[in-house]
C-alpha cells in the first residue's frame, strides 16, 4: 500500500519567484552595499525557511536545523538593518525586509488558512516602506513606482502559486502557467512604471493643491466606479 | 460550466488609494505618482475577459484489463480545440474513487495555444472491480487571474480488474417462492422433511401411497422448500459515510459500491430479487426485481444516481462554491420512506462503514420492523492520532450494540476482496 503524503502548499517555482521579486522590491528602495547584503542574507534566510519547511523527506531534526538556520540569518539581516548609522537608511530597508519575512511565511505557509493574509500583510509592510521612503526622503519617482510595481508583483505570483497548490498540490507539473503569470505581471508592472515616469516628466509641474485635490476627487470616483 | 471572478486584485484598489492620500498629505508629487501604478495595477483585472473553454481529452491506459494489484500507467492528453490561447489551464483527472495514485500526479496545468496539446501520466494502483473514470475537472483563469472558469471534460474511460463475489450468504426467512434457499419448514422440495397426516387440498402427488397401500392411512410427505429471496442493497452515502483511511484513499462509499456492484452482479446470476437503495443526498430507492430489464436498470442507478456520488458532498469543490450538505435531518426521513415502501418479506443488506450513531439507529429501527438485516461494514479507521483511535473504538462499540441487537455485521477490511470475506463468514453462518 503506497502511503501519498498530500501537500497542498504553494508551488515551489512561484514562491522562489514572489520572494525574489520581494528581494528587488527592497533592493530597489535601499540602494547601498551595506542594505543590498542585508537584503541578500535575508532571501537567503527566508528561502531557506521556507525550503526546510516544505520538504517532507528530510528527517526532522535536520529540517529544523535549516528552519533554525534561515531564521538566524533572517534575524541577523533585520538587527543589521536597525544598527545602520543612518536612520534614513535603516527606513528603507526594515519594512522591505520584515515583508519579505512575511510573504515568506506566507507561502512556507505557517499555516494554510493563514497563507494569503500574511502575503498581504506582507506587501502592506512593503507599501508602507515604499510610503516612508517617499515621505522622508522626498525619493525620486523611479525607485519609488519600480518599487512598489515588485511589491504588488510578488504579491500576485505568490497568490498564484498559493491557488495552485490548492487545486493542483505540490506533485502536478505547473511551471510553464507559473512563469507565464510571473512574466506578464511583471511586464505589465513595468509598463505602469514607464508610463507613470512618461506622465511625471512630461506633464505639467506646479500645479496648484487645488487642483491636485481636485485629481484626488476624480481618481476616487473613477477607482470607485471600476472597482464596482 | 461555472465563471467567476476570483477577486483577488481587489486589495490594489486600497494600495492605490493609500499612495495617492500619502502622497497629497504631505505634498510628495513623487509618491503621488505611485498611485498610478497602483491603478494601473488595479485597471489590470478588467483587462482580460474571462476564457473561452474548449478542450478535448483523451485517456490512454497501459493495460484495459489488468491483473488485481498490478499498477496501470494512465496518460492523459488534453487539447485546446477553442481559437484562443489559455493562459492558466488547469486539469484536475477524474481517478475512480476506487483506485489510488501511485506516482506521479493526475492533476496537471499547462499554457495552451489554440490547436495545442499537453499530456500528462500517472500510475494507479487497481482494485478488484469495473472502474469508471469521472470527467475531468477543468479550471480555466485569464491571463491575470480575476477571472476563473470552471467546467468538466469527459472521455468515458474503464479500468476493470477481474473479481467476483462468489455468492453472498442469505440469511434464514419465513415465505416465498422457491428459490435457493432451503428452509425448515415442509412443503414442495427436493430434500425430505417429515410426513404429515393428510389434509384436504394437498397435491395428490405428495400422498404416501406406500403407506396408503399398507396402511389405508392418508399421508403426505412433506419436503424442505426451497425459496428464492428478495434482497435490498441499501447503501450508506450521507456526508459522515465518506470517510476515508487517509488522505489519497478510497473513502468507505466508494468501497460499499464497489461492494455493491459485485453483490449486484453475484445476485443476478441466481433467481434471487435485488433492489438497490441508498441514504445520502436524495434518497434512491429501487425494489427487488428479478430479469434483465431490471438488472440493467440497476447498473443504470448506480451509474447515474446521484446518491450513487463517490465524491463527498459538501466538499470544496475545485477553487470555491460547495455543495448543498443538508446534514442528518434527512436520515430519519429517508428511512421512514424506505421502510413504507419496502416490502415485508425483503431481506435488507446495509453497506455503511457505521461512521456515526444515526446509522445504527436507523438500521436498527429497519429490523425492529421485522427486515432480516445484515450489515457489511468496510473498516476505514486507522491506528493514528487519539481522534482516529477514539473513531476505530466507537465504530467497534457501534459493531457490538449491532450485534447486540441481532443484526450481524461482516467487518470488512477493504485490504481483503469482499468474496473472501463473505465466504470466510458463510463458513463461520454469521457470527452474530
Amino acid at each position: 500500500m503506497v502511503r501519498v503524503s498530500v501537500s497542498h502548499r504553494p508551488t515551489p517555482l512561484a514562491s522562489a519567484l514572489a520572494l525574489l521579486l520581494c528581494g528587488v522590491s527592497t533592493a530597489i528602495l535601499a540602494p547601498t552595499l551595506d542594505q543590498r547584503l542585508a537584503v541578500v542574507t535575508a532571501l537567503v534566510g527566508v528561502g531557506l525557511v521556507v525550503a526546510s519547511g516544505r520538504d517532507i523527506e528530510t528527517p526532522v531534526p535536520q529540517g529544523r536545523l535549516w528552519t533554525a538556520l534561515g531564521a538566524a540569518l533572517v534575524l541577523g539581516s533585520l538587527v543589521r538593518s536597525e544598527t545602520l548609522a543612518d536612520p534614513r537608511q535603516r527606513v528603507e530597508l526594515l519594512p522591505g525586509l520584515v515583508g519579505m519575512a512575511l510573504v515568506g511565511l506566507g507561502v512556507r505557509p505557517l499555516r494554510q488558512r493563514f497563507a494569503r493574509r500574511l502575503v498581504s500583510a506582507g506587501l502592506a509592510a512593503m507599501v508602507v516602506g515604499v510610503a516612508l521612503v517617499g515621505v522622508f526622503e522626498a525619493a525620486g519617482p523611479l525607485r519609488l513606482l519600480g518599487a512598489t510595481a515588485a511589491a504588488i508583483a510578488a504579491w500576485d505570483v505568490a497568490g498564484h502559486g498559493i491557488s495552485l497548490g490548492e487545486q493542483l498540490r505540490t506533485d502536478a507539473e505547473t511551471r510553464a502557467v507559473e512563469l507565464l503569470h510571473t512574466g506578464t505581471t511583471s511586464a505589465y508592472g513595468a509598463v505602469t512604471v514607464v508610463v507613470g515616469l512618461v506622465v511625471y516628466e512630461n506633464g505639467a509641474s506646479g500645479l496648484p493643491l487645488s487642483a491636485l485635490v481636485l485629481l484626488l476627487a476624480a481618481a476616487v470616483t473613477l477607482l470607485a466606479l471600476l472597482y464596482r | 460550466m461555472t465563471v467567476r471572478t476570483t477577486g483577488r486584485w481587489r486589495g490594489i484598489v486600497a494600495v492605490a488609494l493609500f499612495f495617492v492620500a500619502v502622497g497629497i498629505l504631505t505634498d510628495r508629487p513623487a509618491t503621488l505618482l505611485v498611485g498610478v501604478v497602483g491603478a494601473g495595477l488595479a485597471v489590470y483585472p478588467r483587462l482580460s475577459r474571462p476564457p473561452t473553454v474548449a478542450l478535448e481529452l483523451e485517456r490512454r491506459l497501459g493495460e484495459r484489463r489488468p491483473a488485481s494489484g498490478e499498477p496501470v500507467t494512465v496518460t492523459t492528453r488534453v487539447t485546446n480545440t477553442g481559437d484562443r490561447t489559455l493562459a492558466d489551464c488547469r486539469v484536475i483527472d477524474g481517478v475512480p474513487a476506487m483506485l489510488s495514485v501511485a506516482t506521479g500526479s493526475p492533476r496537471h496545468a499547462a499554457v495552451l495555444g489554440p490547436g495545442e496539446t499537453t499530456e500528462f501520466s500517472y500510475d494507479v494502483e487497481t482494485e478488484p472491480g469495473r472502474h469508471q473514470f469521472d470527467p475531468a475537472t477543468v479550471i480555466a483563469r485569464d491571463v491575470t487571474g480575476a477571472h476563473e472558469v470552471e467546467t468538466t471534460v469527459a472521455a468515458g474511460t474503464e479500468i476493470q480488474c477481474a473479481d467476483a463475489v462468489p455468492e453472498l450468504p442469505v440469511r434464514e426467512q419465513p415465505d416465498g417462492h422457491a428459490g435457493r434457499l432451503v428452509t425448515d419448514d415442509g412443503g414442495s422440495g427436493i430434500e425430505f422433511h417429515s410426513v404429515r397426516e393428510y389434509r384436504p387440498g394437498d397435491p395428490m402427488g405428495r400422498i404416501d401411497s406406500k403407506r396408503w397401500a399398507r396402511t389405508g392411512e392418508l399421508t403426505t410427505v412433506e419436503f424442505r422448500e426451497e425459496r428464492p429471496t428478495s434482497v435490498l442493497l441499501l447503501v450508506d452515502a450521507r456526508a459522515p459515510a465518506y470517510r476515508a483511511a487517509a488522505d489519497g484513499r478510497p473513502n468507505a462509499v466508494a468501497h460499499c459500491l464497489a461492494g455493491v456492484e459485485q453483490l449486484v452482479s453475484a445476485l443476478s446470476d441466481t433467481r434471487d430479487a435485488v433492489g438497490l437503495a441508498a441514504f445520502g443526498r436524495e434518497l434512491c430507492f429501487r425494489p427487488p426485481g428479478v430479469g434483465t430489464d431490471h438488472e440493467a436498470a440497476l447498473w443504470q442507478l448506480l451509474a447515474t444516481h446521484p446518491a450513487f456520488d463517490a465524491t463527498p458532498p459538501g466538499r470544496v469543490r475545485a477553487g470555491g462554491g460547495t455543495e448543498r450538505d443538508d446534514g442528518d435531518a434527512d436520515l430519519d426521513r429517508q428511512a421512514t420512506l424506505l421502510r413504507k415502501q419496502l416490502g415485508s418479506d425483503t431481506q435488507v443488506v446495509v453497506l455503511s462503514p457505521l461512521a456515526d450513531e444515526r446509522i445504527v439507529e436507523a438500521i436498527r429501527t429497519l429490523a425492529a420492523a421485522g427486515h432480516t438485516t445484515t450489515v457489511i461494514s468496510p473498516d476505514v479507521t486507522s491506528e493514528g492520532s487519539l481522534g482516529q483511535r477514539l473513531a476505530r473504538r466507537e465504530r467497534t462499540v457501534r459493531l457490538r450494540a449491532l450485534r447486540g441487537a441481532d443484526v450481524p455485521v461482516v467487518d470488512w477490511d477493504p485490504g481483503t476482496p469482499l468474496g473472501t470475506v463473505l465466504l470466510d463468514e458463510g463458513r463461520r453462518r454469521w457470527s452474530a
